[in-house]
């Protein structure tokens, strides 16, 4: 298992990485993650829904931890 | 039906003096915190903070969202046509393929680790990113950068 995990992150960056530039140069046939979040918040709920991921992902990275459920 | 505009804080546009100063003081502003420990009280307020008046100007925004059930109904993942069998009716779009599987494979990713101990074999996105920004310089882009993509997404 020594090294699974971090090889399966480099192999999920990566692709996340592809599918960006292939939204990038598809000429719109093919959605980039900004059009999925744009797609996300079309709705009140999904628009929240991202901001609040948003605001997790900074308290994950820069606090790490500290308050229940985060 | 009325243009829909985002609010003009949200959408950046102010004064040439007060653009650089909000510039400045968010170059600062993030410098002075990510000199802060995690896990401590000063990383918790100083997160905070952006994040509550990011929430605040977000709840500010007027402009007419899309229904959740008419936001649903846009997603037109299958036909109605009932003569075709059902995986026939299924619209496998691959940008929604694509960027579904992705997403669903970094939440499984991150809980797979968490479930898993020590950190240093089983790392999650925390630890990565702790690993990532050891240097004060880097931790600082990275504070940057997620605000960066907060003002982003409050514009869209």
């Amino acid at each position: 298992m020594n090294g699974v995990i971090l090889a399966g992150w480099v192999v999920l960056g990566l692709a996340m990485l592809v599918a960006e530039v292939v939204g990038l140069f598809s000429g719109g046939r093919f959605p980039t993650l900004g059009d999925v979040l744009s797609f996300l918040m079309r709705s009140r709920v999904g628009r929240w829904f991202v901001l609040i991921c948003w605001v997790w992902l900074g308290w994950h990275v820069f606090v790490r931890s500290g308050l229940p459920g985060f | 039906m009325a243009e829909v505009r985002a609010p003009a804080v949200v959408q950046g546009r102010r004064p040439a003096p007060v653009r650089v100063a909000t510039v400045v003081a968010v170059l600062v502003y993030a410098w002075l915190v990510t000199d802060f420990q995690a896990f401590t009280w000063p990383i918790r307020i100083a997160t905070a903070l952006p994040a509550v008046v990011l929430l605040v100007l977000a709840s500010r925004d007027r402009r007419v969202r899309v229904p959740l059930r008419a936001w649903f109904g846009s997603w037109r993942l299958t036909t109605t046509d009932p003569r075709l069998p059902l995986w026939r009716r299924v619209m496998w779009r691959p940008g929604t393929v694509v960027w579904t599987l992705l997403i669903v494979a970094i939440s499984a990713w991150e809980v797979l680790a968490r479930l898993h101990t020590p950190r240093s074999l089983y790392p999650t996105l925390s630890s990565l990113s702790d690993a990532a920004t050891r240097l004060h310089a880097l931790r600082f882009l990275a504070f940057l950068l997620w605000l960066q993509f907060g003002r982003d997404l409050l514009r869209r």
